[in-house]
Protein backbone atom coordinates (compact mmCIF):
# COMPACT_ATOMS: atom_id res chain seq x y z
CA UNK A 1 0.00 0.00 0.00
CA UNK A 2 1.79 3.68 -0.54
CA UNK A 3 1.25 5.67 2.12
CA UNK A 4 1.60 8.71 0.65
CA UNK A 5 -0.91 8.13 -2.32
CA UNK A 6 -3.56 7.40 0.82
CA UNK A 7 -2.63 10.10 3.10
CA UNK A 8 -3.92 12.25 -0.12
CA UNK A 9 -7.11 10.19 -0.55
CA UNK A 10 -7.63 10.30 3.27
CA UNK A 11 -6.70 13.12 3.49
CA UNK A 12 -9.51 14.43 1.13
CA UNK A 13 -12.38 12.02 2.63
CA UNK A 14 -11.81 13.95 6.15
CA UNK A 15 -11.79 17.23 4.19
CA UNK A 16 -14.82 16.40 2.55
CA UNK A 17 -16.69 15.41 5.99
CA UNK A 18 -15.09 18.24 7.96
CA UNK A 19 -14.78 20.97 5.45
CA UNK A 20 -12.00 22.45 7.82
CA UNK A 21 -8.28 22.11 6.73
CA UNK A 22 -6.45 21.56 10.14
CA UNK A 23 -8.57 19.01 11.03
CA UNK A 24 -9.22 17.43 8.26
CA UNK A 25 -5.13 16.66 8.03
CA UNK A 26 -4.84 16.24 12.11
CA UNK A 27 -7.67 13.24 11.66
CA UNK A 28 -5.92 11.90 8.49
CA UNK A 29 -2.47 11.30 10.55
CA UNK A 30 -4.86 10.04 13.68
CA UNK A 31 -6.01 7.98 11.30
CA UNK A 32 -2.51 6.43 10.23
CA UNK A 33 -1.70 6.11 13.41
CA UNK A 34 -3.94 4.17 14.52
CA UNK A 35 -4.06 1.96 11.14
CA UNK A 36 -0.30 1.44 12.17
CA UNK A 37 -0.34 0.63 15.52
CA UNK A 38 -2.31 -2.43 15.24
CA UNK A 39 -0.77 -4.81 13.36
CA UNK A 40 -3.90 -6.90 13.09
CA UNK A 41 -5.05 -4.25 10.53
CA UNK A 42 -2.97 -4.80 8.60
CA UNK A 43 -2.41 -8.66 8.85
CA UNK A 44 -6.38 -9.14 8.17
CA UNK A 45 -6.23 -7.77 4.47
CA UNK A 46 -9.27 -4.94 3.56
CA UNK A 47 -6.51 -2.78 4.58
CA UNK A 48 -8.21 0.41 3.02
CA UNK A 49 -11.59 -0.60 4.69
CA UNK A 50 -9.81 0.00 7.61
CA UNK A 51 -8.52 3.04 6.83
CA UNK A 52 -11.55 4.56 6.03
CA UNK A 53 -13.50 3.39 8.96
CA UNK A 54 -10.57 4.86 11.07
CA UNK A 55 -11.47 7.95 9.27
CA UNK A 56 -15.08 7.73 9.28
CA UNK A 57 -15.11 7.16 13.03
CA UNK A 58 -12.88 10.01 13.68
CA UNK A 59 -14.65 12.55 12.01
CA UNK A 60 -17.87 11.69 13.58
CA UNK A 61 -15.99 11.71 16.85
CA UNK A 62 -15.23 15.74 16.02
CA UNK A 63 -18.99 15.88 15.05
CA UNK A 64 -19.78 15.07 18.14
CA UNK A 65 -17.22 17.24 19.73
CA UNK A 66 -17.60 20.67 17.97
CA UNK A 67 -21.53 20.65 18.46
CA UNK A 68 -21.40 24.47 18.80
CA UNK A 69 -19.87 25.09 15.75
CA UNK A 70 -22.29 22.92 13.80
CA UNK A 71 -21.05 22.01 9.94
CA UNK A 72 -22.40 24.13 7.20
CA UNK A 73 -24.09 22.46 4.39
CA UNK A 74 -21.26 24.58 2.29
CA UNK A 75 -19.32 22.35 -0.09
CA UNK A 76 -17.16 24.87 -1.50
CA UNK A 77 -14.14 25.83 0.38
CA UNK A 78 -12.92 29.23 0.73
CA UNK A 79 -9.15 28.71 -0.47
CA UNK A 80 -9.18 30.93 -3.44
CA UNK A 81 -7.31 29.06 -5.45
CA UNK A 82 -9.33 26.15 -5.44
CA UNK A 83 -11.92 28.13 -6.20
CA UNK A 84 -10.07 28.44 -8.82
CA UNK A 85 -9.03 25.49 -10.29
CA UNK A 86 -11.70 23.60 -9.32
CA UNK A 87 -15.28 23.92 -11.45
CA UNK A 88 -18.27 25.90 -10.30
CA UNK A 89 -20.39 23.89 -11.99
CA UNK A 90 -20.24 20.43 -10.34
CA UNK A 91 -19.57 22.05 -7.15
CA UNK A 92 -22.86 23.51 -7.29
CA UNK A 93 -24.38 20.56 -8.81
CA UNK A 94 -22.75 18.29 -6.45
CA UNK A 95 -24.57 20.62 -3.31
CA UNK A 96 -27.69 19.36 -4.45
CA UNK A 97 -27.14 15.53 -3.96
CA UNK A 98 -27.76 14.38 -0.99
CA UNK A 99 -24.13 13.23 1.19
CA UNK A 100 -24.86 9.69 0.73
CA UNK A 101 -24.47 9.87 -2.87
CA UNK A 102 -21.52 12.98 -2.27
CA UNK A 103 -19.69 10.22 -0.64
CA UNK A 104 -20.53 7.64 -2.76
CA UNK A 105 -19.05 9.55 -5.62
CA UNK A 106 -15.99 10.33 -3.93
CA UNK A 107 -14.88 6.93 -3.30
CA UNK A 108 -16.06 5.75 -6.45
CA UNK A 109 -14.30 8.03 -8.95
CA UNK A 110 -12.07 10.45 -7.09
CA UNK A 111 -10.21 8.42 -4.69
CA UNK A 112 -11.25 5.34 -6.65
CA UNK A 113 -11.86 3.08 -3.74
CA UNK A 114 -12.79 -0.97 -5.39
CA UNK A 115 -16.05 -1.22 -5.47
CA UNK A 116 -16.10 -4.86 -2.58
CA UNK A 117 -14.53 -2.25 -0.27
CA UNK A 118 -16.70 0.44 -0.65
CA UNK A 119 -19.42 -1.94 0.63
CA UNK A 120 -17.63 -3.21 3.09
CA UNK A 121 -17.26 0.18 4.65
CA UNK A 122 -20.23 1.74 3.54
CA UNK A 123 -22.00 -1.85 4.70
CA UNK A 124 -24.50 -1.96 1.85
CA UNK A 125 -24.71 -4.26 -0.95
CA UNK A 126 -23.14 -4.49 -4.99
CA UNK A 127 -26.58 -4.05 -6.26
CA UNK A 128 -27.36 -0.90 -4.09
CA UNK A 129 -23.76 0.77 -4.42
CA UNK A 130 -24.54 0.02 -8.19
CA UNK A 131 -27.99 1.38 -8.08
CA UNK A 132 -27.22 4.76 -5.71
CA UNK A 133 -24.14 5.63 -8.53
CA UNK A 134 -25.90 4.92 -11.32
CA UNK A 135 -28.82 7.65 -9.88
CA UNK A 136 -26.43 10.29 -8.50
CA UNK A 137 -24.52 10.31 -11.96
CA UNK A 138 -27.99 10.68 -13.81
CA UNK A 139 -29.20 13.15 -11.22
CA UNK A 140 -25.65 15.16 -11.69
CA UNK A 141 -25.48 15.09 -15.45
CA UNK A 142 -28.90 16.11 -15.58
CA UNK A 143 -28.62 19.43 -12.90
CA UNK A 144 -25.25 20.22 -15.16
CA UNK A 145 -27.55 19.57 -18.65
CA UNK A 146 -24.79 20.08 -20.54
CA UNK A 147 -24.39 17.60 -23.77
CA UNK A 148 -20.53 17.31 -22.54
CA UNK A 149 -21.29 15.99 -19.42
CA UNK A 150 -23.08 12.97 -20.82
CA UNK B 1 -17.53 7.36 -17.08
CA UNK B 2 -17.55 10.35 -18.86
CA UNK B 3 -13.93 11.72 -19.09
CA UNK B 4 -14.72 15.37 -18.35
CA UNK B 5 -17.77 14.64 -15.80
CA UNK B 6 -14.70 12.36 -13.47
CA UNK B 7 -12.35 15.33 -14.02
CA UNK B 8 -14.26 18.23 -12.70
CA UNK B 9 -15.50 15.50 -9.99
CA UNK B 10 -12.02 15.33 -9.24
CA UNK B 11 -11.54 19.32 -8.92
CA UNK B 12 -14.59 19.52 -6.67
CA UNK B 13 -13.69 17.31 -3.94
CA UNK B 14 -9.98 18.66 -4.10
CA UNK B 15 -9.22 19.79 -0.75
CA UNK B 16 -6.34 22.59 -0.27
CA UNK B 17 -2.94 21.22 -0.04
CA UNK B 18 -2.04 19.49 2.81
CA UNK B 19 0.66 21.42 4.91
CA UNK B 20 2.34 18.66 7.30
CA UNK B 21 2.17 15.59 4.93
CA UNK B 22 6.28 15.03 4.43
CA UNK B 23 7.10 15.80 8.28
CA UNK B 24 4.21 12.92 9.01
CA UNK B 25 5.14 10.58 6.37
CA UNK B 26 9.09 10.77 7.42
CA UNK B 27 8.23 10.02 11.17
CA UNK B 28 5.76 7.12 10.46
CA UNK B 29 7.29 3.70 11.00
CA UNK B 30 7.90 1.04 8.44
CA UNK B 31 4.91 -0.88 7.49
CA UNK B 32 5.22 -4.02 10.16
CA UNK B 33 4.52 -7.41 8.89
CA UNK B 34 3.67 -10.47 10.83
CA UNK B 35 5.54 -13.70 10.70
CA UNK B 36 2.87 -15.60 8.71
CA UNK B 37 1.83 -12.83 5.89
CA UNK B 38 6.05 -12.88 5.22
CA UNK B 39 6.04 -16.50 4.77
CA UNK B 40 2.99 -16.76 2.90
CA UNK B 41 4.40 -13.90 0.61
CA UNK B 42 7.66 -15.56 -0.05
CA UNK B 43 6.04 -18.61 -1.08
CA UNK B 44 4.18 -16.61 -3.96
CA UNK B 45 7.99 -15.69 -5.30
CA UNK B 46 8.81 -19.62 -5.13
CA UNK B 47 8.78 -20.05 -9.02
CA UNK B 48 7.10 -22.37 -10.74
CA UNK B 49 9.62 -25.01 -11.99
CA UNK B 50 10.45 -25.95 -8.43
CA UNK B 51 6.84 -27.00 -7.73
CA UNK B 52 6.73 -29.09 -11.24
CA UNK B 53 10.04 -31.16 -10.43
CA UNK B 54 8.78 -31.75 -6.99
CA UNK B 55 5.42 -32.91 -8.46
CA UNK B 56 7.31 -35.07 -11.19
CA UNK B 57 9.42 -36.34 -8.63
CA UNK B 58 6.16 -37.68 -6.48
CA UNK B 59 4.43 -38.57 -9.97
CA UNK B 60 7.34 -40.79 -11.01
CA UNK B 61 7.14 -42.67 -7.42
CA UNK B 62 3.81 -43.18 -7.72
CA UNK B 63 3.12 -44.69 -10.56
CA UNK B 64 6.86 -46.08 -11.16
CA UNK B 65 6.30 -47.86 -8.11
CA UNK B 66 3.18 -49.82 -9.55
CA UNK B 67 5.31 -50.85 -12.83
CA UNK B 68 9.11 -50.99 -11.56
CA UNK B 69 8.84 -52.13 -8.29
CA UNK B 70 12.73 -53.00 -7.45
CA UNK B 71 14.02 -49.89 -10.17
CA UNK B 72 11.68 -47.45 -7.99
CA UNK B 73 14.34 -46.54 -5.47
CA UNK B 74 17.10 -46.42 -7.75
CA UNK B 75 14.83 -43.66 -10.35
CA UNK B 76 13.90 -42.24 -7.11
CA UNK B 77 17.79 -41.51 -6.11
CA UNK B 78 19.05 -40.49 -9.37
CA UNK B 79 15.98 -37.80 -9.58
CA UNK B 80 16.84 -36.68 -6.04
CA UNK B 81 19.75 -34.39 -7.05
CA UNK B 82 17.71 -32.51 -9.35
CA UNK B 83 15.53 -31.70 -6.29
CA UNK B 84 17.83 -30.41 -4.69
CA UNK B 85 19.37 -28.65 -7.42
CA UNK B 86 16.25 -26.55 -6.85
CA UNK B 87 17.09 -25.42 -3.50
CA UNK B 88 20.47 -23.92 -5.00
CA UNK B 89 19.40 -22.33 -7.78
CA UNK B 90 16.65 -20.73 -5.48
CA UNK B 91 19.27 -19.67 -3.30
CA UNK B 92 21.32 -18.29 -6.07
CA UNK B 93 18.55 -16.84 -8.03
CA UNK B 94 19.90 -13.14 -6.96
CA UNK B 95 23.64 -13.46 -7.09
CA UNK B 96 23.01 -15.10 -10.62
CA UNK B 97 20.51 -12.21 -11.99
CA UNK B 98 23.07 -9.81 -9.89
CA UNK B 99 20.55 -8.16 -8.01
CA UNK B 100 22.19 -9.82 -4.28
CA UNK B 101 24.00 -6.54 -3.77
CA UNK B 102 20.77 -4.34 -4.00
CA UNK B 103 18.56 -6.71 -2.32
CA UNK B 104 20.55 -6.34 0.71
CA UNK B 105 19.88 -3.27 1.55
CA UNK B 106 16.06 -3.57 1.05
CA UNK B 107 13.47 -3.24 3.00
CA UNK B 108 12.92 -7.45 3.24
CA UNK B 109 17.15 -8.22 3.32
CA UNK B 110 18.00 -10.65 1.25
CA UNK B 111 19.07 -12.88 4.05
CA UNK B 112 15.69 -13.16 5.93
CA UNK B 113 14.12 -13.77 2.30
CA UNK B 114 16.37 -16.52 1.48
CA UNK B 115 16.12 -17.55 5.08
CA UNK B 116 12.02 -17.98 4.58
CA UNK B 117 12.37 -19.49 0.94
CA UNK B 118 14.67 -22.14 2.48
CA UNK B 119 12.72 -22.97 5.18
CA UNK B 120 9.27 -23.48 2.57
CA UNK B 121 11.61 -25.29 0.17
CA UNK B 122 13.31 -27.40 2.91
CA UNK B 123 9.91 -28.35 4.90
CA UNK B 124 8.63 -29.27 1.34
CA UNK B 125 11.20 -31.73 0.60
CA UNK B 126 11.36 -33.42 4.02
CA UNK B 127 7.64 -33.98 3.03
CA UNK B 128 8.64 -35.45 -0.21
CA UNK B 129 11.47 -37.62 1.44
CA UNK B 130 9.01 -38.64 4.06
CA UNK B 131 6.47 -40.26 1.26
CA UNK B 132 9.56 -41.41 -1.02
CA UNK B 133 11.21 -43.07 1.33
CA UNK B 134 8.63 -45.73 2.95
CA UNK B 135 7.39 -46.16 -0.49
CA UNK B 136 10.73 -46.91 -1.80
CA UNK B 137 11.27 -49.35 1.16
CA UNK B 138 8.49 -51.06 0.05
CA UNK B 139 8.79 -52.17 -3.12
CA UNK B 140 12.51 -53.15 -2.56
CA UNK B 141 11.91 -54.92 0.57
CA UNK B 142 14.82 -53.11 2.30
CA UNK B 143 14.86 -51.48 5.75
CA UNK B 144 13.32 -48.05 6.37
CA UNK B 145 16.87 -46.77 7.15
CA UNK B 146 18.49 -48.29 4.31
CA UNK B 147 16.39 -46.64 1.67
CA UNK B 148 16.77 -43.36 3.39
CA UNK B 149 20.29 -43.08 3.42
CA UNK B 150 20.04 -43.83 -0.42
CA UNK B 151 17.87 -41.60 -0.91
CA UNK B 152 18.96 -38.23 1.76
CA UNK B 153 22.93 -39.09 0.28
CA UNK B 154 22.39 -37.80 -2.87
CA UNK B 155 20.76 -35.06 -1.50
CA UNK B 156 23.04 -33.80 0.99
CA UNK B 157 25.89 -34.28 -1.19
CA UNK B 158 24.12 -32.04 -4.40
CA UNK B 159 23.58 -29.21 -1.92
CA UNK B 160 26.70 -29.68 0.02
CA UNK B 161 28.41 -29.16 -3.40
CA UNK B 162 26.04 -26.82 -4.94
CA UNK B 163 26.33 -24.20 -1.77
CA UNK B 164 29.96 -24.66 -2.22
CA UNK B 165 29.64 -24.00 -5.75
CA UNK B 166 27.28 -20.46 -5.10
CA UNK B 167 29.37 -19.02 -2.44
CA UNK B 168 32.89 -19.43 -4.76
CA UNK B 169 31.50 -18.50 -8.00
CA UNK B 170 28.94 -15.63 -8.48
CA UNK B 171 26.36 -15.05 -11.82
CA UNK B 172 24.87 -17.36 -14.24
CA UNK B 173 28.66 -19.41 -14.43
CA UNK B 174 27.44 -20.66 -10.89
CA UNK B 175 23.94 -22.19 -11.98
CA UNK B 176 25.34 -23.80 -15.06
CA UNK B 177 28.10 -25.92 -12.36
CA UNK B 178 25.26 -26.76 -10.37
CA UNK B 179 23.56 -28.21 -12.95
CA UNK B 180 26.49 -30.57 -14.10
CA UNK B 181 27.18 -31.24 -10.13
CA UNK B 182 23.60 -32.67 -10.05
CA UNK B 183 23.60 -34.44 -13.68
CA UNK B 184 26.95 -35.91 -12.33
CA UNK B 185 25.54 -37.11 -9.14
CA UNK B 186 23.11 -38.82 -10.47
CA UNK B 187 24.39 -40.37 -13.48
CA UNK B 188 27.34 -41.78 -11.31
CA UNK B 189 24.08 -42.89 -8.50
CA UNK B 190 22.71 -44.67 -11.47
CA UNK B 191 26.11 -45.93 -12.89
CA UNK B 192 27.22 -47.42 -9.36
CA UNK B 193 23.87 -49.46 -9.33
CA UNK B 194 24.54 -50.79 -12.39
CA UNK B 195 28.32 -51.78 -12.18
CA UNK B 196 28.94 -51.82 -8.49
CA UNK B 197 25.99 -52.90 -6.76
CA UNK B 198 28.04 -54.80 -4.06
CA UNK B 199 27.76 -50.85 -2.49
CA UNK B 200 24.15 -50.90 -1.52
CA UNK B 201 24.94 -54.23 0.33
CA UNK B 202 24.01 -54.61 4.04
CA UNK B 203 27.31 -54.62 4.90
CA UNK B 204 28.53 -51.18 3.84
CA UNK B 205 25.60 -49.45 5.43
CA UNK B 206 27.55 -47.74 8.06
CA UNK B 207 30.04 -46.31 5.34
CA UNK B 208 26.75 -45.18 4.05
CA UNK B 209 25.79 -43.47 7.28
CA UNK B 210 29.41 -42.11 8.14
CA UNK B 211 29.29 -40.70 4.65
CA UNK B 212 25.87 -39.02 5.27
CA UNK B 213 26.95 -37.50 8.63
CA UNK B 214 29.91 -36.20 7.35
CA UNK B 215 27.95 -34.31 4.69
CA UNK B 216 25.18 -33.03 6.91
CA UNK B 217 27.90 -31.11 8.76
CA UNK B 218 29.48 -29.87 5.73
CA UNK B 219 25.93 -28.82 4.40
CA UNK B 220 25.14 -27.00 8.09
CA UNK B 221 29.00 -25.39 7.54
CA UNK B 222 27.99 -24.01 4.46
CA UNK B 223 24.62 -22.83 5.04
CA UNK B 224 25.92 -20.62 8.09
CA UNK B 225 29.08 -19.36 5.39
CA UNK B 226 26.14 -18.94 2.80
CA UNK B 227 23.95 -17.04 5.43
CA UNK B 228 26.97 -15.00 6.46
CA UNK B 229 27.57 -13.81 2.65
CA UNK B 230 24.47 -12.53 2.61
CA UNK B 231 24.41 -10.31 5.89
CA UNK B 232 22.57 -7.00 5.77
CA UNK B 233 24.78 -4.25 3.94
CA UNK B 234 24.79 -0.60 5.78
CA UNK B 235 25.47 2.39 3.68
CA UNK B 236 28.37 3.95 4.55
CA UNK B 237 26.44 7.82 4.41
CA UNK B 238 30.00 9.31 5.92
Amino acid sequence: MDLEEQYDKIYRYCYFKLHHQQMAEDITQETFLRFLEDNAYYERGQKLRYLYTIAHNLCVDVYRKKQTEPLTDEFLSEDKENEILTSIAIKEALLRLTKEEQEILLLRYVNEVPVSEICNFLKVSRFFLYRKTKKALKQLQEILGKEEFK
Amino acid sequence: MNKKLKKGLQDAFEPPAPTRKKEFLNTIPQLKIGNMSFLYSQLMYIPQYVWGVFSFVLGIAIVGGCFLEKDILWIVSALIPFVALCVIIENARSDVYLMSELEMTTRFSLKSVLLVRMAILGLSHLLLLFFLIPVCAVYNSMFIFQTGLYLVLPYVLTTTIGLWIVRKIHGTESMYLCMGVAIGISGMNFFAQCVFPVIYQMKYISFWFISLMVLIVLCIKEIRKNIKQTEELAWNLS
